[in-house]
């Protein structure tokens, strides 16, 4: 999960609620403009990765060799003369020359290619030089025929699917917006085109927590948060931390004020998947990664100095040093991140960590998450600082015990079933850890606190987003003395 | 008359406000029909603009190194490097003899010490009235290892002179507690600046709305900034920016908190650096708005007397008003008490919500000529 699929959230609130009156927008810098993309499309490449392009229709063989051969000849004569028809040189052109030629090999069937292939090869004895033409034809007949000739952007990006500005009212950013200029067009278009904009605000970590953040996110971030501050007429935040760190760091330096009546936190959903697993296949996927059901505690995330692997590992370090051969196996999950390599080095080499007291598991497919959290004894997550919480909100929804630290959106995500221990509180760090492990009574009671988890859903989040925007149109028709529906 | 100033820098070309106060000094007293003389004692590397005639008072380049060397301060300590033996000392007496001042004045104490013993004793410079002409309580501005040390010097000026002279009240209050009883109260005459001069409007030098701050590299500038504006511009709508002009730009651009929002502060912040008359001229015009962001630092500011002058709406805090408290009340200055409410006025300012109405006769009296007439009175009294 990730910003992705909030977004394909967010899609799907507002086409339930809005229908046609939703344009699914994809930016392109290189334009400064959006295009229209329809919700498959969204799906395929956001969600699935699986974009497939579109093939192209081709020429069915003739009915006779003759008539395959003039088809041929006409082939290699319209080729010639449209392309020589392309002035100029360069890049550009020699694009267009080939676009050319793509849509004429079409116009010969496969079959009728390889005829022409095996000719034109007995002709490249006598005369070299062919060679080369035929090794582009072959390149260009492939490209063409498995509908290569444009990229993803280009069928995408087309002129056709461009969005006028001016046919738009409301703008909803709802992804990572501070990785090109689109903070700045939806400023822009605010003032040219009266859009009103609406803003997603996951957290401030590339500003609030810059120097463990990642270095290129912390210096687009505050730019293009600078010029959405500027710009924002409705926000939504997905926690009340972010709220208040955007509305705290807004009113610091001098940005237009926020009215906090118009910066909601609408909280993300997250459902505990059914499993297609059967119990003793979900044992086989923990014993497969050399783990005892129940005997092993959870970390899920990303692996980076934010996350605070270094302060768990020490953790660990300690508490194998005070009780040797009664701590559990510490596991993991999730891929290396920015500036994570020293340490992950640091875990591999430390001699005073017992063999296997760190498991590190980096590629786990969702199914086999769902198995690890199923028979982990307990889970940890003693991030520095985060927006919301995932593996929190994950663990409980599995009914696992969550140690976090007291970074305010885990303690808000775990809405009091989880335990918040603050990061220099080491000495009840290390109590509880063990505890959890070997003592049953603590235990049960860490799974009847933890069974207190009504969780969030993703039914809610759509519903009150949608009745959030509503809220603003009825407000801003109400101050303009427009009906609600007229101004979506 | 025939008036000395003895200065720690050169004048001829004006760029910090030490500068342009001493510089407008003499243009007032010459203009009042008195002779006036400004000699520098200067390190000819820190003031390459120099005259050719201002550097036959300057001590080499060298000489900063040596005082580095021996951990000592390029002011405070000159006197006791130089000694009064230095020939540059016994050349600045040959030239003070040969002029025969009825005025010496000195705009800083650290120059005194060289040359006490032969005000005193030489027989053309002892009848001399001696003034110092301050332009802050310099104790007050030194850093606190060495206070001591210069609360002694400045005391010691201050309480020989036969006038001083204070941009302030507040000022001219502290100097008053150290002279002795009997002797003449201190005389104020605030800092100003020149009515703007234009022939025709100058081209923009930055292009789209700006405000613009101007500091010398004087820390308490450079604190001013973080304090006031710190390392997020927020108040600043996107396409406008904030241009920083004078000596404090190499004091932010050498701060860590300047790299830390690279992307933004490239985009909204526009480092000047130290400028002519004529390019600050065009900024002034230009500047949507004029900010003071002055926390500490003492004395009065030219800063303000030329945010005044240029009746573009300014956002000061209330410590750069001091000396200024009767503008508190003029059409377009915005007075802060705390860094939050000064970027709050910058960006109402900035949008336009907040404007200026003043005219030139609401400012006429921040000019330097009224600002300087009370010292002027003075030169008069002593004819």
């Amino acid at each position: 999960m990730g910003i992705l699929r909030v977004e394909h959230e967010v899609v799907r609130s507002f086409t339930e609620a809005f229908g046609e009156d939703v344009a699914l927008g994809l930016y392109d810098p290189e334009t400064d403009a959006y295009y229209r993309m329809s919700c498959e499309e969204f799906s395929q490449i956001a969600l699935r990765n699986a974009w497939q392009p579109t093939l192209p229709s081709r020429a069915t063989t003739a009915t006779t060799r003759w008539r395959s051969w003039l088809r041929i000849g006409q082939m290699l004569y319209s080729a010639r003369k449209r392309s020589r028809a392309v002035p100029g040189a360069g890049h550009k052109t020699h694009r267009l020359r080939e676009e050319i030629l793509a849509e004429e090999l079409l116009r010969i069937s496969l079959e009728e290619y390889a005829m022409m292939r095996v000719g034109l090869g007995k002709l490249a004895i006598f005369w070299p030089r062919l060679l080369n033409r035929l090794n582009q034809f072959d390149h260009l007949n492939h490209y063409a025929h498995f509908g290569l000739m444009t990229t993803l952007d280009q069928q995408l990006c087309s002129e056709a699917k461009r969005i006028d500005p001016a046919s738009i009212r409301h703008y909803v950013s709802v992804g990572g917006f501070w990785s090109d200029n689109r903070y700045r067009y939806s400023y822009e278009q605010r003032a040219a085109s009266g859009w009103s904009v609406h803003y997603l605000i996951y957290d401030l970590i590339p500003i609030l927590w810059a120097h463990i953040a990642e270095p290129t996110t912390r210096k687009t971030f505050p730019l293009a948060l600078h010029w959405a501050l500027w710009s924002m007429d409705q926000c939504w935040t997905i926690s009340e931390t972010t709220k208040t760190d955007l509305i705290t760091y807004s009113n610091a330096h001098g940005y237009p004020p926020l009215d906090p009546d118009w910066v909601q936190p609408i909280y993300l959903g997250s459902e505990v998947p059914q499993s297609d697993l059967t119990p003793e296949q979900e044992r086989a996927v923990v014993l497969r990664h050399g783990l005892e059901p129940g005997a092993f505690v959870l970390m899920v995330g990303t692996q980076e100095p934010r996350k605070n692997h270094d302060f768990v590992y020490r953790l660990w370090r300690e508490l194998n040093l005070r009780h040797p051969g009664q701590v559990m196996t510490l596991v993991w999950v999730g891929q290396p991140g920015w500036a994570i390599a020293p340490l992950l080095e640091m875990v591999q080499s430390d001699n005073g960590l017992p063999n296997g007291a760190i498991r590190i598991l980096p590629d786990i497919s969702d199914v086999e998450l769902n198995a690890l959290y199923r028979s982990c004894r307990y889970s940890i997550y003693a991030s520095h600082y985060e927006g919301w919480g995932l593996p929190v909100v994950e663990s409980l929804n599995h009914g696992k015990p969550c140690l976090t630290s007291d970074a305010p959106s885990l303690v808000e995500a775990g809405a009091g079933a989880s335990e918040a221990i603050g990061l220099f509180e080491g000495e009840k760090w290390l109590a509880r850890c063990f505890e959890l492990m070997v003592d049953d009574a603590a235990y049960q009671a860490a799974l009847e606190r933890a069974a207190q988890f009504k969780g969030y859903d993703w039914d809610g989040f759509r519903n009150r987003l949608v009745v959030d925007f509503k809220r603003y149109l009825e407000n801003k028709a109400l101050a303009s003395d427009v009906r609600p529906e007229d101004a979506a | 008359m025939k008036i000395v100033s003895l200065s720690h820098y050169p004048i001829s070309t004006p760029l910090h406000g030490g500068q342009r106060r001493i510089a407008a000094i003499g243009r007032e007293a010459r203009a009042a029909g008195h002779e006036f003389h400004n000699i520098p004692v200067f390190v000819a590397a820190s003031y390459p603009e120099a005259s050719p005639d201002e550097q036959r008072t300057a001590l080499p380049a060298d000489f900063i190194e040596r005082l580095g060397g021996m951990g000592l301060r390029e002011d405070l300590h000159l006197s006791r490097v130089l000694g009064q033996d230095h020939p540059l000392v016994g050349q600045v007496v040959e030239r003070l003899q040969e002029i025969g001042p009825d005025i010496i004045q000195f705009d800083q104490p650290w120059l005194y010490p060289l040359f006490r013993e032969a005000l005193r004793t030489l027989p053309r410079l002892a009848a001399a009235k001696l003034v110092y002409s301050s332009q802050n309580i310099e104790a007050d501005l030194i850093a606190p290892d060495y206070r001591d040390e210069a609360l002694e010097i400045e005391q010691m000026l201050a309480r020989e002179a036969d006038t001083v002279i204070a941009v302030s009240a507040s000022d001219a209050a502290e100097f008053n507690k150290w002279r002795r009883r009997g002797t003449s109260r201190t005389i104020v005459a605030p800092n100003g600046c020149w009515a703007p001069e234009l022939s025709s409007e100058p081209a923009p030098v930055i292009p789209g709305d700006y405000v613009l701050v101007a500091g010398s590299a004087h820390p308490p500038n450079a604190q001013g900034y973080w304090d006031c504006i710190g390392p997020v511009p927020g108040f600043l709508p996107p396409g406008s920016k904030i241009v920083v002009a004078g000596g404090m730009n190499n004091l932010l651009g050498s701060d860590p908190r300047f790299g830390r929002f690279p992307l933004t502060n490239g985009e909204f912040v526009v480092n000047v650096g130290v400028v002519n008359e004529e390019v600050l001229t065009a900024l002034l015009y230009h500047a949507k708005v004029i900010c003071l962001p002055i926390t500490d630092g003492g004395g009065t500011n030219l800063k303000t007397a030329e945010a005044l002058m240029w009746l573009k709406p300014v956002v000061a805090m209330r410590m750069a008003m001091r000396g200024f408290d009767d503008a508190k009340t003029l059409s377009g200055v915005f007075v802060a008490d705390s860094p939050a409410q000064f970027r709050s006025l910058l960006r109402e300012a900035m949008i336009g919500k907040l404007i200026s109405q003043r005219t030139a006769s609401d400012v006429e009296r921040y000019g330097w000529p009224a600002q300087l007439a009370p010292l002027m009175r003075y030169y008069k009294s002593l004819t």
